[in-house]
């Protein structure tokens, strides 16, 4: 094993560790903490046998094929980012909609406190 | 009518309102100050924000109010006495000749600036209104309908988003002219600072933009009324 396989063998480790730590203290939810153990396995796996780039390379005709993982990354992460704006609208509308709804009622139990 | 902060005017127009024989909901967008009571001893319905969410939001929070009490028309406006609530009147006689919503504008208010930034918006969303950031409005049954939805709820202005609503569900939109006072207390909360009017600027420009084509009447107004907006 190289130099830069056993680092980034290491990063994949401890990035499952992290998660592993964040699920166990309830730092983050199992159903988020999928995605990034998906995301730790990968990278332990291609970290460890970077050969694999270098087969699909090979297979889609890419001459440079270490900057697969960088394109497929970055992909990635801009429609994780767009989506988690969505994510966000929605709810900020929601919490909005409650902001409103919670003075609707006080509003609502005021009167009925007041017509009895 | 939303009001923050406004606990100097809040009593003389809510009296004036009562006056003229009209009901009132007043929501206190988290005010600091002594609003919400103010209002409440005044005689108006109020309804206290535990957040600010700005002008239209705190506004659409009345009209969901109106809306579930079951009025059919609803008139909102300023709460820092701009409005003449006698001129309520002229707004509902113009909705006795048809139309949908009734801006109350006054387009002889605002800097040079201000009246180039409606023109170049009126000429990017194809709306036919000269007065686009009046608060001074009616709207009857079917504009509040649209009005209360989740969608609305995403805008933050009531000037270009509100009516660009309203006017692809094909409802009417008139404009009747009334006289209103300048600003005496307090500063714009939108166009407090360059920045925010920057901003405001380029929000209302990409809304335009966004929805100047008109989509069907229908599938738009199933979208704003479906299931999932039923909470």
């Amino acid at each position: 094993m190289t130099n830069p396989q056993i680092v980034s063998s290491i990063i994949g480790c401890v990035l499952a560790l992290i998660i592993y730590w964040l699920v166990r203290r309830d730092h983050l939810a199992p159903r988020q903490a999928l995605r990034w153990v998906l995301v730790a396995s990968i990278v332990l796996i291609l970290g460890t046998f970077p050969i694999i780039i270098d087969w699909i390379g090979h297979a889609v005709g890419i001459s440079y094929p270490p900057i697969i993982p960088v394109i497929v990354g970055l992909g990635a992460a801009l429609i994780k980012i767009l989506l988690m704006d969505i994510q966000y609208t929605k709810a900020k509308v929601t919490q909005d909609r409650i902001v409103q709804k919670l003075a609707m009622l006080e509003a609502e139990l005021d009167e009925i406190k007041l017509s009895r | 009518m939303p009001a923050m902060n406004e606990q100097k005017t809040i009593a003389i127009v809510v009296t004036a309102v009562i006056q003229c024989g009209y009901k009132i909901i007043v929501v206190d967008d988290a005010s600091s100050d002594k609003t919400a009571k103010q209002a409440k001893a005044a005689g108006a319905i109020v309804l206290k924000n535990i957040q600010n969410l700005g002008a239209w939001k705190a506004t659409q929070a009345g009209l969901r109010y109106a809306n579930k009490l079951g009025y059919k028309l609803v008139i909102t406006m300023d709460a820092d006495g701009q409005h003449d609530p006698c001129d309520i009147d002229l707004l509902s006689n113009a909705y006795c000749n048809g139309a949908d919503v009734i801006i109350g504008s006054c387009t002889e208010r605002g800097s040079t600036g201000r009246h180039i930034a409606w023109q170049f918006f009126k000429r990017l969303n194809g709306l036919n209104v000269s007065d686009i950031t009046s608060g001074f409005r009616l709207y009857n049954e079917k504009a509040l309908e649209c009005l209360v939805s989740k969608q609305a709820t995403m805008l933050e202005y009531q000037c270009i988003g509100v009516l660009l609503m309203v006017r692809n569900i094909k409802l009417n939109i008139v404009e009747v002219s009334v006289p209103m006072k300048e600003r005496e207390i307090g500063v714009s909360r939108i166009f407090h600072s360059w920045i925010a009017v920057g901003y405001y600027l380029l929000y209302s420009g990409l809304l335009s933009l966004s929805k100047a084509f008109p989509t069907k009447k229908e599938r738009y107004m199933n979208r704003l009324t479906g299931l999932k907006n039923v909470d």
